[in-house]
């Protein structure tokens, strides 16, 4: 299992136009973020773990030194060792000798979830994922029908608790950012709401790093330039900070007062991928062409059904290799024809695969690209039977998966070089 | 190797015999031609390992040789040269060409003639002898419906069977079906064959209105005609049963003016952009109707005979092709409910029909 199956990391940025005034009506945000996901999520379903300190590692048997494995998230248990996410593994073995390490199970995490999102659109149909562990809500309309956000705020730590074991933070702001920021402070388990009138002196003693999108490198700028606290940024000169940050050095100025007018925006309302991607970093660097192309298999997959959920076709595939030296190969195809099965996207990838095998080095990653995507308008019926089928076993893999939760249905050759760990 | 020719007649023979230049360059050999002069014959081949060409030509040799030019430049020039005689030289050991005229000189560098790919003599096999004209015409109502897309070999080709003084020609892309039955001269028992769309539509550019004969074998086919010899690979696979594919009685048939129908398709979706079409048929009228993402709503109405009510919606680009293939004034269209496929075919005759599916909306 790869580390990079796991979905992607939060977007970073929030936003502020001039027309921030806009919202006349003081919004009711809620940030949600599950507390030490992977690692909470094995302990609440192998009790033997409580209390323990886990490491989550999509390779925990790994050779120890260098090598690349990381703990994915480690429990609150194991980071009062100093344990942090994203450390790699032999590192975080040295701070806590005995933690227990887990393998993760990608699959079981996403497919949490997604139910973690149904759980959360109960409230409001405005639920935006940032993460594969947090997300943001939008209860300002929604906020009279129980309660206050408050209590809508209580239900969802409870029935998080209930449906998954484990514990959330909770957040709550007039806007994304400040309900970011305020989930950030109480954890595990927490409840924290900023309200509009408090601001910006609520978060001003804060440090810098509080924003999203403050990291350790402007964060140690910043620090250079005498800016520790959000008090510091609010109210440096601005001239300077658009020197020393560009554009960003202003919005990062205006999240120090707490503002922020991004919309929560749902997952359905974002508009169609321009194309789609999808690639996997291998445990250990391989020259195994089987390994390579059950890998590809799976990730072209991944790729088909995402694109087939936005209703969209493709013009280019493309594959591209990364070896163990971090150069990379690739290509694409345009096809004469807009395809949208698995079957037929996947005929493409595999004959560009085939140009690289067998590898001449041993390789790191390996990803698929569908390009030139296109809205299918309607849908063209087969005249044979045979072909229709085909396109029928690519939309039960999607109702199946979405009833059911993502490992639900796969196809066999995704599980050649993989471990699935049952529990 | 010197060979003297008239600029028409190299011009004519490079035209046919340039045909089957490989445009990729992986192989740099294959974008060459091989030129051959042997007794008092010109010899041009080409070849992308898939189709081949060769061309032969009369012309005074007064020194046999073979040299490999590239074949793009070589045609280009001598499509530019005037009128008049050329000479063809090369060297002693053939590592460069001249062509020249009365008042030009062109030395060509040229490829090794022993990296070209050898030819193939025209084998024994099954024969079909038909009339230039029918074939063009066969090819150009069944290669649209040839699927492009690569990862379904079989329907990328275009399927060939012999039937009685006949040979019924077919393709589909698995959306929509041509299928077409051309008379013969002559055409042995037995055939069936399926040739790549790409080779038909090269082929179809060489083919001239006199007659011609196809050798079937196991692998390849050759086609004859006048001074040249096209060969190409055959796609081996089973081609979809399309016979049973055709409704034993259609719920609805419409007879339409063709003209009118073409143009109709044509404003709503290719001015108008729309993707879907429905036709709606009310007695003697038939609404042609639909949506673009782009601009709006688009309905046109033609006066139609017809022996009912019905109401389908259309791939535009399927009903299009279809409509346009057909060399008739009037045709006709039969119609069923739900997700069963029409058929379009001329009014009179049957020599010819073109399946298509309707389309989920």
């Amino acid at each position: 299992m790869s580390t990079t199956r796991f979905p992607s990391l939060p977007k970073p940025l929030f936003g502020v136009s001039k027309s921030w005034k806009q919202y006349s009506k003081e919004r009711a945000i809620l940030h949600i973020d599950m507390n030490a996901f992977f690692a909470s999520v094995e302990q609440a379903q192998r009790p033997y773990l409580k209390g323990k300190p886990v490491l989550i590692s999509a390779d925990p048997y790994g050779t120890p030194k260098g090598a690349r494995s990381v703990a994915a998230t480690a429990s609150y248990e194991a980071r009062a060792y100093g344990v942090k996410t994203g450390m790699p593994l032999f590192q975080a073995k040295e701070l806590c000798p005995h933690a227990v390490i887990v393998e993760g199970d990608a699959r079981k995490y996403t497919g949490i979830s997604l139910k973690f999102l149904e759980i959360l659109k109960t409230f409001t149909d405005l639920v935006e994922p940032y993460s594969i562990d947090e997300a943001f809500i939008d209860v300002t309309n929604t906020e009279h029908l129980f309660g206050n956000k408050v209590e809508i705020a209580k239900k969802i730590k409870k029935l998080v608790k209930e449906n998954f074991g484990i514990t959330c933070s909770i957040g709550i702001g007039p806007n994304k950012l400040v309900a970011k920021i305020a989930s950030d402070l109480e954890k595990p388990d927490g409840l924290v709401v900023i309200e509009k009138k408090d601001l910006p002196e609520a978060i001003w003693h804060l440090p810098v790093e509080a924003i999203p999108g403050i990291g350790r490198k402007r964060m140690l700028k910043m620090n250079l330039m005498g800016i520790h606290t959000l008090k510091d940024l609010a109210l440096y000169p601005q001239e300077n900070l658009r020197r020393a940050f560009g554009i960003v050095g202003v919005y990062l100025q205006n999240a120090a007062f707490g503002l922020d007018d991004s919309p929560v925006v749902p997952e359905e309302k974002i508009g169609d991928p321009k194309s789609i991607s999808s690639a996997s970093t291998f445990g250990k660097d391989t020259l195994d062409e089987e390994k390579i192309a059950s890998a590809l298999f799976y990730l072209t997959e991944k790729a088909v059904l995402r694109m087939k959920r936005h209703r969209l076709k493709a013009t280019v595939v493309g594959v591209w290799l990364r070896y163990e030296d971090f150069s990379s190969e690739g290509k694409g195809e345009k096809v004469k024809q807009e395809i949208s099965t698995f079957e037929e996207v996947k005929y493409h990838a595999f004959r560009i695969l085939e140009r690289f095998m067998p590898p001449k080095k041993h390789v790191r990653l390996v990803g698929v690209y569908l390009g030139g995507l296109k809205k299918i308008e309607f849908e063209d019926i087969s005249l044979f039977k045979s072909e229709s089928k085909k396109r029928m076993v690519d939309d039960l893999i999607i109702e199946t998966r979405k009833k059911c939760g993502p490992c639900s249905l796969l196809r066999a050759r995704s599980l050649i070089g993989e471990k699935i760990v049952m529990t | 190797m010197l060979i003297k020719i008239l600029k028409s007649e190299l011009e004519e023979t490079l035209r046919i015999a340039t045909r089957a230049v490989s445009s990729r360059t992986a192989l740099p050999i294959l974008t060459g031609i091989s030129i051959e002069a042997q007794g008092d014959k010109l010899k041009i081949r080409s070849t992308d390992l898939e189709i081949s060409v060769e061309a032969t030509v009369p012309s005074t040799i007064e020194e046999e040789g073979v040299v490999v030019v590239p074949a793009k430049p070589f045609y280009d020039l001598v499509r530019k040269l005037e009128e008049g005689i050329i000479y063809l030289k090369s060297d002693f050991d053939g590592t460069e060409l001249s062509i020249e005229a009365e008042n030009n000189i062109y030395k060509f560098r040229t490829l090794p003639p022993g990296d070209f790919p050898q030819g193939v003599p025209v084998p024994e096999g099954k024969k079909i002898v038909l009339n230039g004209d029918d074939m063009i015409d066969a090819i150009k109502k069944t290669s649209r419906s040839a699927s492009k897309d690569e990862s379904r070999v079989v329907l990328t080709g275009v399927h060939f069977e012999s039937g009685k003084n006949s040979i019924t020609v077919a393709a589909t892309d698995s959306y929509r079906l041509s299928v077409v039955t051309v008379p013969c001269n002559y055409v042995d028992e037995g055939i069936e064959f399926l040739v790549p769309v790409r080779a038909l539509d090269e082929l179809s550019k060489i083919i001239e209105n006199d007659e011609l004969e196809i050798v079937v074998t196991e692998k390849q086919i050759f086609v004859l005609q006048g001074n040249w010899v096209f060969y190409s690979k055959l796609i081996d696979g089973q081609f979809p049963a399309y016979k049973q594919l055709f409704p034993e009685k259609p719920s609805v048939e419409v007879t339409v003016e063709k003209e009118k129908f073409v143009n109709a398709i044509d404003r709503i979706a290719s001015v108008f952009k729309v993707n879907a079409i429905t036709m709606e048929i009310e007695e003697e009228n038939m609404k042609v109707y639909g949506h673009s993402s782009d601009y709006g709503e688009a309905m046109e109405k033609i006066s139609v005979k017809s022996t009912g009510n019905i109401k389908v919606a259309f791939n535009q680009q399927y009903l299009l092709d279809g409509v346009r293939s057909i060399n008739a004034d009037l045709i006709r269209i039969e119609l069923q409910e739900g997700l069963n496929p029409a058929v379009i075919r001329p009014l009179d005759g049957e020599e010819y029909s073109y399946l298509l599916m309707p389309i989920k909306s």
